[in-house]
């Protein structure tokens, strides 16, 4: 049933479209391999291979509709049990769906105004990647190591057009949740920013997690708006966001399963993830001084609290003793700043250096939490673009005070080549090292040698 | 009396000689004439297939299609091949430039560092897609009177940030086109040479309708051919702009 689902869905976007004129097709498919380096008895990583396809057709002057499909498909089954080998998406895993789907109007009843329905990717911000501003849509953690990738997601976009001047408002009918890595999430929960105490200690990994949507309603839609011109020959943009963080966060655990004692073990609970609600006042530029480009993007974090409620039912007695069940907050309603400056440049010879300071990753909040990335990359092409040499690195550091045991670094060399025209073959490898109190440092175990093919058409 | 007028006569002629050298007409009225003919229409739009032709004679097409109004506002649509489909460049100024990148839904400021890079892998340069300001920024002398061509020797004007040390051009005495160009590198060395034929009245402008850049270091060549070339379309300054940037059409 599903899949005929899927298969109309298919047929209901494509097909109309065909027979109009002034449609166009385009797509591509995308091989990844990828091995850990580290040694262990399961080296391949279970990466998604991708193929998509886009159908654009220009209905007239005024409008236009964009459907695309996405399907990721796995080289490793799923199969755990012999009933499993019996079902078609175990054996062969593969995750299909509506990728974008909208419409746009130009020039809807006024002359400046376009608006766009429908499933779509709205990337805010003038940094390469690493957007502090773009909240719009949910993060695409499912490759944890492509930072910044987004999924496309469900709204409504008016754009005002008024000379250099463009003011833009997106309504959001609802959450849509990061998309996180299928094999879970390679660094600690504590990461997230609990402050738990010191008298108790949680095996997260051990627990039951449950998520919790907000309500479907029109009081927990999401809305932003943005004014962004050019002043000076600098671009900028103003913006403001209210909506939720689309990552979850631990709102209510419930302990089932203790062990007595100081500190007192905390052996089995369900932990109730829920998204806190966040306004984010935002705003970024983008020039270029003596040829060499660059960009500021930050964005005011304005979060509401955070606070942990805990109930343990009859094991409550155990709490007792230490004055009752401690109070866990997971987010403080203090405002904080994240940011990304940035820089390009063309050396001569062709040597292209791009290079980021992020403060803030994705995944922290609150102030006390936020670390520093500083991201760069160099390329060099050769043979008529043909070649391309690219070597990226970055330095993750949680705390500049004490340096030696805060930092972490990752590296990324790597190789592309296009031996015809739309095919492109990349050989690369990741290695990262350093301090587990920093993100890579946590992710430290995952080095490894990735091949992607992708051939577009 | 008639000594002064003989005088006076000779200093008129030795005066004009100077101002104009030999040749009854000066570089700058010359750049001044090529720039007229080229920026003629109000704006143009076609589409352009660019042939690169390696060494060996094997050949890959890429196509655009190219929107222009005045001497700045440029837009460009990569048409293939498919990995740049969609693909989409927004020129306002020299430092003032835009890409659109369809698989991000994002336009991204490009700075102009870009400007001496290779456009798209081909044997023309950021710069030279744009270069119909040769007399604004270059300054011009006049080599040598050909039968039919003035051969031109241009280096660019001081605070000028261009990729060239100079350049010398074949400007046809008939039409003020263009007919070649010879690029110098930042050493003096001759680096590439532009050849120009095809030349075509069209709405009642000449225009060269193929182009052939010979890159003489690496015998590298690309050919660019405009079709369906169309002048005077109407195209508003608002269309030089992001909202139109991402539009595929």
């Amino acid at each position: 049933m599903k899949r005929f689902l899927l298969f109309t869905t298919v047929v209901f976007l494509f097909f109309p479209l065909k027979l109009s004129a002034g449609v166009e097709f385009s797509g591509f498919i995308q091989l990844d391999k990828r091995i850990l380096s580290e040694e262990t008895d399961q080296p391949f990583v279970g990466m998604y291979n991708t193929f998509r396809l886009e159908s654009k057709a220009f209905l007239s002057d005024k409008a236009s509709a964009l459907a695309s499909l996405d399907l990721r498909y796995y080289d490793f089954s799923n199969a755990e049990t012999l009933d499993d080998l019996s079902l078609r998406e175990e054996v062969n895993p593969l995750d299909f769906g509506l990728w974008e789907g909208y419409f746009e109007l130009y020039g809807f009843l006024l002359d400046g105004l376009d608006l766009r329905f429908g499933k779509q990717r709205i990337a805010w911000g003038t940094a390469d990647k690493l957007n502090q501003t773009d909240n719009l849509n949910p993060d695409d953690f499912s490759d944890l190591l492509d930072f910044g990738r987004k999924l496309p997601s469900t709204a409504l976009m008016g754009t005002y057009y008024l000379g250099d001047f463009r003011l833009i408002g997106v309504w959001l009918p609802s959450l849509r949740p990061a998309l996180l890595p299928a094999g879970g999430i390679p660094f600690d929960m504590e990461s997230y920013g609990f402050t738990i105490p010191d008298y108790v200690i949680f095996d997260f990994e051990a627990m039951q997690y449950e998520t919790k949507l907000p309500p479907k309603d029109l009081m927990n839609s999401m809305s932003a708006a943005k004014l962004a011109g050019n002043l000076f020959n600098i671009d900028f943009s103003l913006s403001y966001f209210y909506g939720y963080d689309d990552i979850p966060a631990p709102v209510t655990i419930t302990i089932t399963s203790l062990t007595m004692g100081i500190p007192i073990e905390i052996n089995e609970a369900i932990i109730e993830m829920g998204f806190p609600k966040i306004q984010v006042i935002g705003a970024d530029l983008a020039g270029e001084v003596f040829s060499i480009g660059y960009w500021m993007e930050g964005g005011l974090y304005l979060p509401e609290e955070v606070k942990i409620e805990i109930t343990a039912d009859d094991l409550i007695i155990a709490f007792d003793e230490l004055g009752g069940i401690p109070e866990m907050v997971y987010l403080e309603d203090k405002p904080y700043f994240k940011y990304t400056l940035g820089m390009d440049y063309t050396f001569k010879g062709g040597i292209y250096l791009n290079a980021q300071w992020m403060h803030g990753f994705f995944t922290e909040v609150g102030e006390d939490n936020l670390q520093d990335y500083i991201m760069a990359y160099t390329e060099k092409k050769f043979l008529r673009d043909e070649l391309k040499l690219r070597l990226a690195g970055g330095l993750n550091v949680s705390d500049f005070g004490d340096f030696n045991e805060n930092y972490a670094y990752i590296v990324i060399p790597e190789t592309s080549y296009l031996p015809a025209d739309n095919v492109e073959l990349t050989l690369g490898t990741i290695i990262m090292d350093g301090k587990e109190t920093t993100l890579f440092g946590q992710m430290k175990d995952q080095d490894q040698v990735f091949f992607k093919a992708k051939v577009s058409f | 009396m008639k000594r002064v007028w003989i005088i006076g006569f000779f200093c008129a002629i030795t005066v004009s000689l100077i101002y104009t050298g030999a040749y009854g007409i000066t570089a700058q009225e010359i750049m001044d004439k090529v720039s007229e003919t080229l920026n003629a229409p109000k704006d143009v739009k076609y589409d352009a297939e660019m042939i690169l032709i390696e060494k060996d004679g094997t050949e890959k097409v890429r196509k655009i299609s190219y929107y222009q109004k005045g001497e700045d506002k440029r837009l460009m649509r990569f048409l293939s091949p498919a990995e740049v489909k969609g693909v989409a460049f927004l020129a306002l100024s020299d430092d003032q430039m835009y890409l659109y990148m369809p698989a991000f839904k994002k336009i991204r400021r490009i700075a102009s560092h870009i400007n001496n890079e290779s456009f798209m892998g081909t044997d023309f340069s950021y710069e030279d897609m744009g270069a119909s300001d040769y007399e604004e920024k270059y300054s011009a002398k006049i080599l040598e009177e050909l039968e039919k061509q003035y051969l031109l020797e241009a280096i660019p004007k001081e605070g000028e940030d261009v990729g060239y040390s100079k350049i010398k051009l074949w400007v046809d005495k008939e039409r003020w086109l263009i007919d070649k160009i010879e690029f110098y590198d930042k050493n003096g060395k001759l680096l590439k040479i532009l050849t120009s034929s095809e030349a075509a009245q069209i709405q009642g402008y000449w225009t060269d309708k193929r182009m052939e850049m010979h890159n003489v270091v690496d015998q590298h060549k690309t050919v660019f051919k405009l079709i369906d070339v169309k002048f005077d379309n109407g195209l508003k300054d608002d269309f030089f702009s992001q909202r139109y940037l991402k539009r595929a059409r």
